[in-house]
Protein backbone atom coordinates (compact mmCIF):
# COMPACT_ATOMS: atom_id res chain seq x y z
CA UNK A 1 0.00 0.00 0.00
CA UNK A 2 3.04 2.42 0.69
CA UNK A 3 4.36 1.80 -2.57
CA UNK A 4 1.50 3.88 -4.24
CA UNK A 5 2.06 6.40 -1.65
CA UNK A 6 6.03 7.02 -2.61
CA UNK A 7 4.58 6.85 -6.35
CA UNK A 8 2.10 9.05 -6.29
CA UNK A 9 4.59 11.47 -4.23
CA UNK A 10 7.06 10.56 -7.13
CA UNK A 11 4.59 11.59 -9.81
CA UNK A 12 3.40 15.07 -7.80
CA UNK A 13 7.14 15.97 -7.56
CA UNK A 14 7.46 15.33 -11.04
CA UNK A 15 4.41 16.70 -12.93
CA UNK A 16 5.29 19.99 -10.37
CA UNK A 17 8.67 20.05 -12.04
CA UNK A 18 6.86 20.29 -15.52
CA UNK A 19 3.72 22.70 -14.55
CA UNK A 20 3.94 26.26 -15.25
CA UNK A 21 4.66 27.65 -11.93
CA UNK A 22 2.86 28.86 -10.43
CA UNK A 23 0.21 26.04 -10.70
CA UNK A 24 -3.08 25.23 -8.58
CA UNK A 25 -2.71 22.47 -6.08
CA UNK A 26 -4.62 20.74 -8.62
CA UNK A 27 -6.87 21.39 -11.59
CA UNK A 28 -10.15 20.18 -9.68
CA UNK A 29 -13.26 21.87 -8.43
CA UNK A 30 -14.83 25.02 -9.06
CA UNK A 31 -12.34 28.01 -10.17
CA UNK A 32 -12.70 30.86 -7.94
CA UNK A 33 -14.97 33.96 -9.32
CA UNK A 34 -12.98 35.88 -11.44
CA UNK A 35 -11.91 39.33 -9.84
CA UNK A 36 -14.13 42.04 -11.23
CA UNK A 37 -12.12 43.76 -14.05
CA UNK A 38 -9.74 47.18 -13.19
CA UNK A 39 -9.86 50.12 -15.50
CA UNK A 40 -7.47 52.72 -15.83
CA UNK A 41 -9.91 55.02 -16.40
CA UNK A 42 -13.00 53.74 -14.89
CA UNK A 43 -15.87 55.07 -16.69
CA UNK A 44 -18.63 56.77 -15.44
CA UNK A 45 -20.46 55.17 -11.99
CA UNK A 46 -18.33 52.38 -12.41
CA UNK A 47 -16.65 52.00 -8.84
CA UNK A 48 -13.56 49.74 -8.47
CA UNK A 49 -11.23 48.76 -5.76
CA UNK A 50 -7.67 49.17 -6.83
CA UNK A 51 -5.87 49.69 -10.05
CA UNK A 52 -5.08 47.83 -12.96
CA UNK A 53 -1.42 46.60 -12.37
CA UNK A 54 1.57 45.87 -15.02
CA UNK A 55 3.86 43.43 -14.63
CA UNK A 56 7.72 42.70 -15.94
CA UNK A 57 10.01 39.52 -16.26
CA UNK A 58 13.94 39.71 -16.98
CA UNK A 59 14.55 36.78 -19.76
CA UNK A 60 18.16 36.09 -19.76
CA UNK A 61 19.97 35.11 -22.98
CA UNK A 62 22.23 32.39 -22.98
CA UNK A 63 24.09 30.90 -26.26
CA UNK A 64 23.25 34.02 -28.38
CA UNK A 65 19.07 33.17 -28.25
CA UNK A 66 16.99 35.06 -25.61
CA UNK A 67 15.06 32.89 -22.80
CA UNK A 68 11.39 31.52 -22.55
CA UNK A 69 9.14 33.72 -20.30
CA UNK A 70 6.17 34.99 -19.28
CA UNK A 71 4.64 37.87 -17.34
CA UNK A 72 1.12 38.60 -15.50
CA UNK A 73 -0.28 41.09 -14.46
CA UNK A 74 -2.08 40.75 -10.49
CA UNK A 75 -5.51 40.44 -11.03
CA UNK A 76 -7.72 36.96 -10.84
CA UNK A 77 -7.08 36.09 -13.64
CA UNK A 78 -5.08 38.61 -15.23
CA UNK A 79 -5.81 40.78 -17.33
CA UNK A 80 -2.75 40.80 -19.56
CA UNK A 81 -0.61 37.93 -20.05
CA UNK A 82 2.84 38.05 -22.45
CA UNK A 83 4.22 34.75 -23.19
CA UNK A 84 7.69 34.40 -25.21
CA UNK A 85 9.39 31.25 -26.40
CA UNK A 86 13.06 30.75 -26.70
CA UNK A 87 14.23 32.87 -28.98
CA UNK A 88 11.81 34.95 -29.48
CA UNK A 89 14.17 38.31 -29.69
CA UNK A 90 16.52 40.04 -31.79
CA UNK A 91 18.50 42.17 -29.60
CA UNK A 92 21.95 44.19 -29.36
CA UNK A 93 25.42 42.86 -28.93
CA UNK A 94 26.42 42.20 -25.25
CA UNK A 95 23.12 42.17 -24.00
CA UNK A 96 23.05 39.87 -21.30
CA UNK A 97 19.02 39.83 -20.75
CA UNK A 98 16.08 41.50 -22.41
CA UNK A 99 13.38 42.83 -19.59
CA UNK A 100 9.88 41.85 -20.91
CA UNK A 101 6.95 44.57 -19.47
CA UNK A 102 3.15 44.91 -20.04
CA UNK A 103 1.30 48.21 -18.71
CA UNK A 104 -1.74 49.68 -18.59
CA UNK A 105 -1.54 52.90 -20.31
CA UNK A 106 -3.79 55.68 -21.61
CA UNK A 107 -4.57 54.85 -25.92
CA UNK A 108 -2.18 56.81 -27.95
CA UNK A 109 -4.62 57.90 -29.98
CA UNK A 110 -8.44 56.86 -30.25
CA UNK A 111 -9.25 53.53 -31.83
CA UNK A 112 -11.19 54.16 -35.08
CA UNK A 113 -14.71 53.40 -35.32
CA UNK A 114 -14.37 50.98 -37.90
CA UNK A 115 -12.44 48.94 -35.63
CA UNK A 116 -14.87 48.50 -32.52
CA UNK A 117 -14.88 50.28 -29.44
CA UNK A 118 -12.53 50.37 -26.72
CA UNK A 119 -13.22 47.12 -24.55
CA UNK A 120 -10.78 47.87 -21.37
CA UNK A 121 -7.59 48.88 -20.92
CA UNK A 122 -4.97 49.43 -23.39
CA UNK A 123 -1.75 47.68 -22.51
CA UNK A 124 1.65 48.64 -24.16
CA UNK A 125 3.83 45.59 -24.31
CA UNK A 126 7.25 46.38 -24.09
CA UNK A 127 10.95 44.44 -24.79
CA UNK A 128 14.02 46.37 -23.68
CA UNK A 129 18.22 45.02 -23.30
CA UNK A 130 20.35 45.81 -20.50
CA UNK A 131 22.52 47.46 -23.44
CA UNK A 132 21.21 50.17 -25.10
CA UNK A 133 19.93 49.10 -28.78
CA UNK A 134 16.59 47.75 -30.43
CA UNK A 135 15.07 44.49 -29.73
CA UNK A 136 12.11 43.10 -32.26
CA UNK A 137 10.75 40.32 -32.41
CA UNK A 138 11.75 37.36 -34.52
CA UNK A 139 8.95 36.61 -37.25
CA UNK A 140 9.43 33.46 -37.24
CA UNK A 141 8.90 32.74 -33.07
CA UNK A 142 6.00 35.24 -32.73
CA UNK A 143 5.40 36.14 -29.07
CA UNK A 144 1.77 35.70 -27.35
CA UNK A 145 -0.47 38.35 -25.74
CA UNK A 146 -3.67 37.24 -23.71
CA UNK A 147 -6.10 40.03 -22.85
CA UNK A 148 -9.05 39.74 -20.31
CA UNK A 149 -12.17 41.71 -20.89
CA UNK A 150 -14.96 43.06 -19.17
CA UNK A 151 -17.53 40.49 -19.06
CA UNK A 152 -18.93 39.75 -22.92
CA UNK A 153 -15.91 40.14 -24.80
CA UNK A 154 -14.86 36.70 -24.97
CA UNK A 155 -15.29 36.76 -28.87
CA UNK A 156 -14.00 40.01 -29.46
CA UNK A 157 -10.63 40.67 -31.72
CA UNK A 158 -7.74 42.23 -30.17
CA UNK A 159 -6.45 45.23 -31.91
CA UNK A 160 -2.96 46.50 -32.08
CA UNK A 161 -0.54 49.70 -32.63
CA UNK A 162 2.94 48.62 -33.35
CA UNK A 163 5.49 50.21 -32.00
CA UNK A 164 6.72 53.24 -34.13
CA UNK A 165 3.50 53.30 -35.78
CA UNK A 166 0.64 55.13 -35.18
CA UNK A 167 -2.60 53.51 -36.71
CA UNK A 168 -4.59 50.55 -34.63
CA UNK A 169 -4.84 47.43 -37.22
CA UNK A 170 -6.34 44.39 -35.85
CA UNK A 171 -5.32 41.34 -35.48
CA UNK A 172 -5.88 37.39 -35.58
CA UNK A 173 -7.57 36.71 -32.30
CA UNK A 174 -8.94 33.44 -31.10
CA UNK A 175 -10.71 33.07 -27.37
CA UNK A 176 -9.01 31.13 -24.72
CA UNK A 177 -10.45 27.96 -24.47
CA UNK A 178 -13.54 27.70 -21.58
CA UNK A 179 -11.79 30.97 -19.85
CA UNK A 180 -14.48 33.36 -20.47
CA UNK A 181 -13.90 36.67 -21.61
CA UNK A 182 -10.17 36.17 -22.27
CA UNK A 183 -8.76 36.44 -26.22
CA UNK A 184 -5.33 35.51 -27.27
CA UNK A 185 -3.26 36.52 -30.46
CA UNK A 186 0.34 36.02 -31.86
CA UNK A 187 2.08 38.91 -32.44
CA UNK A 188 5.38 39.94 -34.08
CA UNK A 189 5.50 42.82 -33.15
CA UNK A 190 5.58 45.05 -29.77
CA UNK A 191 3.32 47.84 -29.03
CA UNK A 192 -0.13 48.70 -27.79
CA UNK A 193 -2.36 45.90 -27.59
CA UNK A 194 -6.24 46.09 -26.87
CA UNK A 195 -10.15 44.80 -26.98
CA UNK A 196 -12.36 46.06 -29.48
CA UNK A 197 -15.59 45.50 -29.04
CA UNK A 198 -18.09 44.70 -31.65
CA UNK A 199 -21.46 46.23 -30.71
CA UNK A 200 -21.20 47.24 -27.78
CA UNK A 201 -22.07 43.92 -26.13
CA UNK A 202 -19.78 44.24 -22.83
CA UNK A 203 -20.68 45.59 -19.29
CA UNK A 204 -18.14 47.40 -17.88
CA UNK A 205 -16.67 45.60 -14.92
CA UNK A 206 -18.79 42.28 -13.03
CA UNK A 207 -16.69 39.21 -12.29
CA UNK A 208 -16.56 37.35 -15.32
CA UNK A 209 -19.15 34.43 -13.82
CA UNK A 210 -18.61 34.06 -9.78
CA UNK A 211 -20.52 31.93 -7.99
CA UNK A 212 -23.77 34.05 -7.35
CA UNK A 213 -23.28 34.85 -11.44
CA UNK A 214 -22.40 32.42 -13.40
CA UNK A 215 -24.44 30.57 -16.38
CA UNK A 216 -26.51 27.87 -15.19
CA UNK A 217 -27.92 27.52 -18.62
CA UNK A 218 -26.99 25.81 -21.75
CA UNK A 219 -25.68 28.35 -23.18
CA UNK A 220 -21.75 28.31 -25.17
CA UNK A 221 -22.69 26.16 -27.99
CA UNK A 222 -23.44 23.06 -25.38
CA UNK A 223 -26.00 21.30 -27.49
CA UNK A 224 -29.12 20.54 -25.29
CA UNK A 225 -29.75 16.86 -26.68
CA UNK A 226 -26.36 16.14 -25.41
CA UNK A 227 -27.15 17.03 -21.79
CA UNK A 228 -30.69 15.16 -22.29
CA UNK A 229 -28.65 12.29 -22.90
CA UNK A 230 -26.41 12.62 -20.45
CA UNK A 231 -28.95 12.48 -18.10
CA UNK A 232 -30.92 9.76 -19.13
CA UNK A 233 -27.66 7.87 -19.04
CA UNK A 234 -27.26 9.41 -15.30
CA UNK A 235 -30.75 8.01 -14.48
CA UNK A 236 -30.06 4.69 -16.35
CA UNK A 237 -26.71 4.00 -14.42
CA UNK A 238 -28.48 4.68 -11.14
CA UNK A 239 -31.18 2.87 -11.78
CA UNK A 240 -28.64 0.05 -13.29
CA UNK A 241 -26.97 0.01 -9.74
CA UNK A 242 -30.27 0.55 -7.62
CA UNK A 243 -31.37 -2.60 -9.58
CA UNK A 244 -28.36 -4.47 -9.02
CA UNK A 245 -27.83 -3.70 -4.82
CA UNK A 246 -32.06 -4.71 -4.46
CA UNK A 247 -31.13 -8.09 -6.30
CA UNK A 248 -28.28 -8.61 -3.83
CA UNK A 249 -30.04 -8.23 -0.96
CA UNK A 250 -33.19 -10.33 -2.20
CA UNK A 251 -30.70 -13.35 -2.64
CA UNK A 252 -31.08 -15.68 -0.25
CA UNK A 253 -27.92 -16.76 1.86
CA UNK A 254 -26.71 -19.98 1.06
CA UNK A 255 -27.73 -22.88 2.83
CA UNK A 256 -25.52 -24.59 5.04
CA UNK A 257 -24.86 -28.65 4.96
CA UNK A 258 -24.81 -29.95 7.69
CA UNK B 1 -14.80 15.44 8.04
CA UNK B 2 -17.58 14.91 6.30
CA UNK B 3 -16.77 11.40 4.84
CA UNK B 4 -15.42 8.68 6.35
CA UNK B 5 -15.13 4.83 5.12
CA UNK B 6 -14.84 1.86 6.21
CA UNK B 7 -12.36 3.06 9.37
CA UNK B 8 -11.38 -0.31 10.66
CA UNK B 9 -9.91 -2.28 8.87
CA UNK B 10 -10.96 -6.15 8.68
CA UNK B 11 -14.63 -5.30 9.17
CA UNK B 12 -16.68 -5.82 6.81
CA UNK B 13 -20.30 -4.74 6.40
CA UNK B 14 -23.20 -7.50 6.38
CA UNK B 15 -23.05 -7.75 2.50
CA UNK B 16 -19.86 -8.40 1.74
CA UNK B 17 -19.82 -10.84 4.68
CA UNK B 18 -23.09 -12.86 2.40
CA UNK B 19 -19.90 -13.50 0.09
CA UNK B 20 -17.95 -16.91 0.49
CA UNK B 21 -14.64 -16.22 2.64
CA UNK B 22 -12.51 -17.25 -0.12
CA UNK B 23 -13.57 -14.47 -2.56
CA UNK B 24 -12.45 -11.71 -0.65
CA UNK B 25 -8.88 -11.42 -0.90
CA UNK B 26 -6.67 -10.14 2.36
CA UNK B 27 -5.20 -7.44 0.32
CA UNK B 28 -9.23 -6.13 -0.14
CA UNK B 29 -9.87 -6.61 3.38
CA UNK B 30 -7.46 -4.53 4.68
CA UNK B 31 -8.21 -1.75 2.45
CA UNK B 32 -11.60 -1.82 3.68
CA UNK B 33 -13.56 -2.82 0.87
CA UNK B 34 -16.92 -2.54 1.70
CA UNK B 35 -21.03 -2.79 -0.22
CA UNK B 36 -22.05 -3.84 -3.45
CA UNK B 37 -19.29 -4.66 -6.46
CA UNK B 38 -20.91 -2.49 -8.74
CA UNK B 39 -19.24 -2.46 -11.94
CA UNK B 40 -16.55 -0.60 -12.77
CA UNK B 41 -18.05 0.37 -16.50
CA UNK B 42 -21.00 1.01 -15.04
CA UNK B 43 -19.76 3.78 -12.65
CA UNK B 44 -17.08 5.00 -15.53
CA UNK B 45 -20.49 5.59 -17.48
CA UNK B 46 -22.22 7.24 -14.67
CA UNK B 47 -19.25 9.36 -14.26
CA UNK B 48 -18.98 10.73 -18.25
CA UNK B 49 -22.50 11.09 -18.29
CA UNK B 50 -22.28 13.35 -14.82
CA UNK B 51 -19.20 15.57 -16.88
CA UNK B 52 -21.21 15.88 -19.12
CA UNK B 53 -24.42 17.14 -17.65
CA UNK B 54 -21.84 19.52 -15.90
CA UNK B 55 -20.48 20.61 -19.32
CA UNK B 56 -23.75 21.29 -20.49
CA UNK B 57 -24.84 23.51 -17.00
CA UNK B 58 -21.80 25.14 -17.08
CA UNK B 59 -21.88 26.86 -20.47
CA UNK B 60 -19.60 29.52 -21.40
CA UNK B 61 -19.02 29.85 -17.33
CA UNK B 62 -16.70 26.39 -17.69
CA UNK B 63 -15.32 25.53 -14.43
CA UNK B 64 -16.48 28.86 -12.60
CA UNK B 65 -20.22 27.72 -12.45
CA UNK B 66 -21.19 26.75 -9.12
CA UNK B 67 -24.47 25.67 -10.58
CA UNK B 68 -23.38 23.22 -12.52
CA UNK B 69 -20.54 22.51 -9.88
CA UNK B 70 -23.34 21.34 -7.41
CA UNK B 71 -24.97 19.25 -9.85
CA UNK B 72 -22.12 17.44 -10.84
CA UNK B 73 -21.58 17.20 -6.92
CA UNK B 74 -25.31 15.53 -6.38
CA UNK B 75 -24.75 13.62 -9.89
CA UNK B 76 -21.74 12.06 -8.05
CA UNK B 77 -23.02 11.33 -5.00
CA UNK B 78 -26.31 10.00 -5.94
CA UNK B 79 -23.69 7.71 -7.70
CA UNK B 80 -21.48 6.49 -5.17
CA UNK B 81 -24.26 6.04 -3.08
CA UNK B 82 -26.27 3.82 -5.19
CA UNK B 83 -23.35 1.97 -5.67
CA UNK B 84 -23.70 0.52 -2.22
CA UNK B 85 -20.87 3.30 -1.01
CA UNK B 86 -21.54 4.59 2.48
CA UNK B 87 -19.93 7.11 5.18
CA UNK B 88 -18.33 5.44 7.54
CA UNK B 89 -17.78 6.89 11.24
CA UNK B 90 -15.42 10.00 11.67
CA UNK B 91 -12.08 8.52 13.87
CA UNK B 92 -8.77 10.56 14.38
CA UNK B 93 -6.46 7.89 12.62
CA UNK B 94 -8.00 8.47 8.82
CA UNK B 95 -8.40 12.66 9.58
CA UNK B 96 -4.66 12.66 10.11
CA UNK B 97 -4.17 10.68 7.55
CA UNK B 98 -5.67 13.41 5.31
CA UNK B 99 -4.09 15.73 6.53
CA UNK B 100 -0.95 14.95 6.18
CA UNK B 101 -1.97 14.04 2.97
CA UNK B 102 -2.98 17.44 1.91
CA UNK B 103 -0.29 19.07 3.59
CA UNK B 104 2.00 17.05 0.46
CA UNK B 105 -0.25 18.06 -2.20
CA UNK B 106 -0.09 21.61 -0.85
CA UNK B 107 3.62 21.70 -0.07
CA UNK B 108 5.28 22.88 -3.25
CA UNK B 109 1.91 25.10 -4.65
CA UNK B 110 2.76 27.02 -1.51
CA UNK B 111 6.54 27.08 -2.37
CA UNK B 112 6.22 28.30 -5.96
CA UNK B 113 3.44 30.64 -5.41
CA UNK B 114 5.92 32.11 -2.32
CA UNK B 115 8.46 32.16 -4.84
CA UNK B 116 7.06 33.71 -7.96
CA UNK B 117 4.09 35.65 -6.80
CA UNK B 118 2.36 36.84 -3.68
CA UNK B 119 -0.70 34.59 -2.71
CA UNK B 120 -3.67 36.01 -4.82
CA UNK B 121 -6.49 37.37 -2.65
CA UNK B 122 -8.25 39.75 -5.16
CA UNK B 123 -11.38 37.69 -5.41
CA UNK B 124 -14.55 39.26 -3.96
CA UNK B 125 -14.44 37.83 -0.52
CA UNK B 126 -18.49 37.81 -0.52
CA UNK B 127 -17.92 34.98 -3.23
CA UNK B 128 -16.34 32.84 -0.85
CA UNK B 129 -18.88 30.99 1.41
CA UNK B 130 -20.90 29.98 -1.56
CA UNK B 131 -17.50 29.02 -3.70
CA UNK B 132 -16.12 26.89 -0.37
CA UNK B 133 -19.54 25.39 -0.17
CA UNK B 134 -19.91 24.04 -3.69
CA UNK B 135 -15.95 23.14 -3.46
CA UNK B 136 -16.23 21.11 -0.70
CA UNK B 137 -18.94 19.41 -2.10
CA UNK B 138 -17.46 18.58 -5.62
CA UNK B 139 -14.21 17.11 -3.71
CA UNK B 140 -15.96 14.45 -1.08
CA UNK B 141 -18.18 14.23 -4.24
CA UNK B 142 -15.18 12.90 -6.27
CA UNK B 143 -13.64 10.86 -3.49
CA UNK B 144 -17.25 8.97 -2.34
CA UNK B 145 -17.41 7.80 -6.00
CA UNK B 146 -13.78 7.04 -7.30
CA UNK B 147 -11.62 6.51 -3.88
CA UNK B 148 -15.27 5.24 -2.91
CA UNK B 149 -17.40 3.30 -5.08
CA UNK B 150 -15.08 2.75 -8.10
CA UNK B 151 -12.17 1.31 -5.85
CA UNK B 152 -14.56 -0.56 -3.72
CA UNK B 153 -15.37 -2.05 -7.10
CA UNK B 154 -12.11 -2.15 -8.44
CA UNK B 155 -10.58 -3.88 -5.18
CA UNK B 156 -12.80 -7.08 -5.76
CA UNK B 157 -11.10 -7.40 -9.09
CA UNK B 158 -7.62 -5.85 -8.85
CA UNK B 159 -4.58 -5.59 -6.89
CA UNK B 160 -4.68 -2.56 -4.67
CA UNK B 161 -2.07 -0.68 -6.96
CA UNK B 162 -4.08 -1.51 -9.88
CA UNK B 163 -7.29 0.03 -8.38
CA UNK B 164 -5.71 2.95 -7.60
CA UNK B 165 -3.99 3.55 -10.82
CA UNK B 166 -6.94 3.00 -12.58
CA UNK B 167 -8.92 5.79 -10.20
CA UNK B 168 -6.37 8.06 -10.52
CA UNK B 169 -6.79 7.82 -14.75
CA UNK B 170 -10.57 8.40 -14.12
CA UNK B 171 -9.46 11.29 -12.37
CA UNK B 172 -7.39 12.84 -14.44
CA UNK B 173 -9.71 11.78 -17.36
CA UNK B 174 -13.05 13.56 -15.80
CA UNK B 175 -10.94 16.85 -15.63
CA UNK B 176 -9.89 17.16 -19.29
CA UNK B 177 -13.12 18.70 -20.55
CA UNK B 178 -12.85 21.10 -18.48
CA UNK B 179 -9.12 21.80 -17.97
CA UNK B 180 -7.51 20.39 -21.12
CA UNK B 181 -4.99 18.24 -21.52
CA UNK B 182 -2.88 20.12 -19.74
CA UNK B 183 -4.33 19.03 -16.59
CA UNK B 184 -3.91 15.28 -16.66
CA UNK B 185 -0.06 15.19 -15.40
CA UNK B 186 -1.15 16.88 -12.08
CA UNK B 187 -4.07 15.28 -11.67
CA UNK B 188 -2.91 11.88 -12.59
CA UNK B 189 -0.47 12.18 -9.93
CA UNK B 190 -2.75 13.78 -7.24
CA UNK B 191 -4.78 11.35 -8.44
CA UNK B 192 -2.39 8.33 -7.54
CA UNK B 193 -1.56 10.26 -4.32
CA UNK B 194 -5.10 10.12 -2.92
CA UNK B 195 -5.48 6.42 -4.24
CA UNK B 196 -2.63 5.95 -1.35
CA UNK B 197 -4.69 7.70 1.35
CA UNK B 198 -6.97 5.68 0.53
CA UNK B 199 -5.34 2.64 1.01
CA UNK B 200 -3.31 3.60 3.65
CA UNK B 201 -6.21 4.67 6.05
CA UNK B 202 -8.98 2.04 4.52
CA UNK B 203 -11.72 4.53 3.28
CA UNK B 204 -12.78 7.63 1.29
CA UNK B 205 -12.60 9.86 4.40
CA UNK B 206 -8.70 10.75 4.30
CA UNK B 207 -8.61 11.38 0.83
CA UNK B 208 -11.69 13.30 0.78
CA UNK B 209 -9.85 15.56 3.29
CA UNK B 210 -7.08 16.11 1.24
CA UNK B 211 -8.82 16.94 -1.70
CA UNK B 212 -10.83 19.47 -0.15
CA UNK B 213 -8.24 21.16 1.76
CA UNK B 214 -6.22 21.65 -1.48
CA UNK B 215 -9.29 22.42 -3.51
CA UNK B 216 -10.16 25.48 -0.65
CA UNK B 217 -6.70 26.37 -0.73
CA UNK B 218 -6.97 27.10 -4.51
CA UNK B 219 -8.42 30.34 -3.50
CA UNK B 220 -5.25 31.85 -2.36
CA UNK B 221 -2.75 29.20 -4.59
CA UNK B 222 -3.79 30.25 -8.45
Amino acid sequence: MRRVLVLGAVLLGAAWALAPAPSPPLYDGLQGPAQAYLYLTPPPGYHQTGAPSGASHALAIAGGSSGAGFINTEETPPQAQVLAADGTFTFPPGATSITLSVTPVAPPSPIPASLGTLAGNVYHVTATANVPGPVSIVAAHPMTVVLRGPVGTGTSPIVRMSEGTTTWQRVTTVPLGSAPDMVVTNTDQLGYFAIAEQGGSSSPGGSGGGPGTASGSSSGGFPVVVVVIAVVVLLAVLGGLLAMRSRTRRRPPPRRRR
Amino acid sequence: MPIGGAARPGILPRMASQRPRATVPPAMASAGVRGVAAPPLLLCAGLAAAVTLRLGVAGSAGPRSAPAGAVFGVALLGLALAAGWRPGRVSPRPALIGLGGAAVLLAVPVALHLRTLPLQAGSPAADLPLWAVVVTLVACAEEALLRGALMDALLRRARPELAALLAAVAFAALHVPLYGWAAVPLDLAAGVWLGGLRLQSGGAGAPALAHTVADLASWWLR
